[in-house]
């Protein structure tokens, strides 16, 4: 199988309402979404959300990484004709076209794009689904919901609704101040029962994370999230030594060498996965991999404004590693105020969701709506 | 010199205002009818459409000719399917409101006295803005995927007594805005296309009957609450839960982004 032609949708899709932590507020979405073909009829999507303050990745160097990295890196190929005997020997198989590119950038949201969009057009080319690949270890998947960086009133009605939609577990946005008067006014909202973790998305210092988690800990908080900036690995580990909550890592976790570092330096409890963030599915699941073995548990994340297509392949790898803690993605049009699939692809009550069995990542795309929020379409030729 | 439309708005803000002003005088939310709360939400949303830069552009006439085709394509894909809705909730509706939610649902069907069809009503007004057969295809096909979608879409809520509701109140809150708003929509579609008062015979029915309509869907909102049992706490989730975002908006406005018409 050889891809003939591409495009790269750049998107911006609103949302139904805004969302804030304490790095940044999103209206829409900036996604990016790769179209292949392989001139025998089949077509597959990929998809990506840069994130500059997690990896200095924006929309306009995932255009670059693609346009002048990844799809020549893919174009003249011959992918593999047996794609079930080992779904792993695959993944590797197609995750070895997609080297980084040159010059010690990461193009992780690119990378991502680039490896869905092959996985879903070498599926659907023979009516496979990507579980095929990971093969699920159950059969539903249970979702948590985002409370966005709000005032008390706000979160409060933010986590009611979430109890209107049977969801038990949320993770709430927090800053450097008012955080319990969040946290009560949430878990006012939720129940007494629900279980509420904070991410700070690296908004502490050391001295203000301590007293931060000190303050939660009695308030029945479950983790705190990145509550150091990114780089600060060796505050990350005194932090840790002390902290009266479980720490989870995720801007700090981007690459396998983040995550070998944070192993050997104890410097969290758990780590947070996400797909675009980590460059794909085989790298997010080496990440896992590595992170079960050093004993510690496992969250998966998504990109806030992701479509239907991250969030379908969110779905897949979640249910392949299950025994997840913490899930969150497939919000659909709760955040979009249109999402790209023909079918539902967002989780019902309870935040639950059954498997996709359909081909590829199990999505079928409305062409309409990918062109009607297109801001940017590049066509791409095989070079 | 201010134009007929323009002044209508004018009183409707007034109204708003003044609706806001009365809804903070009744102090705490705790203490509020059912209906009062319901009606404030109302008003934000009407709000929130009459403020937005396309309504604006609509009613001030300075839209292209594409804006106002895809606003109509937009309405009529909106409305279209009512009958089928007001069946819906009809069905769950407690004793104490079905005869109303009947009365509008045969009126819908034009299976009153004056059997009128609406949707019969919104594809004339399709056909008068020049969308021809194949626009009226294009807004049926798009009302029926909207209920399609609905039917199979994993529900979010526990019981289909909160999916009524949440359906009552999305509803309610078109006819209280249409009674409010009818009037100046066919206006600028009357001025902007060149439309007959045949052509625009749907507006006369949502201004003059809806302004009924709006008042008894209150009274529905509030029987329907009680007859299931909602508290106060669940009324305001509820609500958060309908009006996360501006269904007006979302509803009529909600145009490709490369339309080379928006203003």
């Amino acid at each position: 199988m050889r891809f003939t032609s591409a495009k790269l949708f750049l998107l911006e899709i609103p949302f139904a309402a805004s969302f804030r932590h304490s790095r940044a507020e999103r209206t829409s979405s900036a996604s990016a979404v790769l179209r292949l073909e392989d001139g025998h009829g089949s077509v597959g999507y990929g998809e990506g959300l840069p994130r500059p303050y997690v990896t200095g990745e924006t929309l306009e160097t995932l255009r670059q990484a693609i346009v002048r990295h990844f799809w020549p890196a893919i174009a003249g190929l011959e992918l593999p004709e047996a794609v079930v005997e080992d779904g792993r020997e695959v993944l590797e198989k197609v995750s070895s076209f997609l080297t980084d590119p040159p010059g010690g950038f990461i193009n992780p949201a690119a990378r991502c794009a680039t490896e869905l969009a092959v996985l879903d057009t070498l599926l659907k080319s023979r009516g496979l689904s990507l579980g095929s690949l990971l093969t699920p270890v159950q059969g539903m998947v249970q979702y948590a919901g985002a409370i966005s960086l709000e005032n008390a009133e706000a979160a409060f009605r933010q986590a009611r609704l979430l109890r209107l939609m049977g969801m038990t577990r949320a993770k709430v946005k927090i800053a450097r101040t008012g955080y319990e008067d969040l946290i009560a006014a949430v878990r006012r909202g939720l129940g007494p029962g629900a279980v509420i973790g904070v991410d700070a998305n690296g908004d502490f210092d050391e001295t203000t994370a301590l007293r931060m988690m000190e303050a939660l800990a009695p308030l029945g908080v479950s983790f705190v999230e990145q509550p150091l900036p990114r780089e600060d690995f060796s505050a990350l580990r005194h932090l840790h030594a002390r902290a009266p909550l479980p720490i989870a890592v995720d801007e700090s976790l981007v690459t396998i060498t983040d995550a070998e570092a944070l192993v050997r330096e104890k410097s969290c409890d758990i780590f947070n996965l996400r797909i675009s963030k980590c460059g794909g599915l085989l790298r997010t699941l080496r990440i896992a991999e590595l992170g079960r073995r050093s004993g510690l548990r496992l969250h998966f994340g998504c990109q806030v404004g992701e479509t239907a297509l991250l969030s379908a392949a969110g779905r897949h790898l979640a249910a392949h590693l299950g025994s997840l803690d913490h899930i969150e993605g497939s919000y659909g049009e709760l955040l979009l105020r249109e999402d790209l699939s023909e079918g539902n692809t967002r989780f019902g009550y309870g935040g639950l969701a059954p498997l996709l069995e359909g081909p590829g990542l199990g999505v079928m795309v409305r062409e309409d709506v990918l062109n009607k929020y297109a801001v940017e379409i590049i066509d791409l030729v095989p070079p | 010199m201010c134009n007929p439309p323009c002044c209508k708005i004018q009183e409707i803000y007034a109204w708003l205002n003044l609706t806001f002003f009365l809804s903070g005088l009744m102090a705490y939310p705790e203490t509020m009818s059912a209906r009062i709360v319901v009606e404030k939400r109302f008003g934000e949303q009407l709000e929130g459409l009459l403020r937005s830069p396309r309504w604006r552009a609509l009613e001030s006439g300075q839209a292209g000719r594409g804006l106002y085709l895809a606003f109509v394509e937009n309405l009529c894909a909106a409305h279209l399917c009512s009958p089928q809705i007001l069946a819906f909730l009809y069905a769950l509706a407690p004793p104490s409101s079905a005869a109303k939610l009947r009365e509008n649902m045969l009126e819908e069907m034009g299976l009153d006295q004056e059997g009128i069809a609406h949707p019969s009503l919104l594809l004339d007004l399709a056909r008068a803005c020049g969308l021809g057969e194949e626009g009226c295809a294009r807004v049926q096909k798009r009302a029926r995927g909207d209920l399609s979608r609905m039917c199979m879409e994993a529900l979010l809520l526990r019981t289909l007594k909160e999916l009524g509701f949440a359906a009552l109140v999305e509803v309610s809150a078109f006819e209280w805005m249409l009674s409010r708003t009818a009037t100046t929509i066919a206006g600028f579609l009357r001025v902007s296309l060149g439309l007959n008062p045949k052509a625009l015979l749907w507006f006369h029915h949502h201004a003059e009957v809806d302004v009924r309509h709006a008042a008894e869907a209150l009274e529905n909102i509030e029987d329907y609450a009680a007859s299931y049992g909602f508290s106060k706490d669940e009324i305001g989730a509820m609500l958060d839960f309908v009006f996360r975002e501006n269904i007006f908006i979302r509803r009529y406005l909600d145009f490709p982004s490369g339309d080379s018409s928006q203003p």
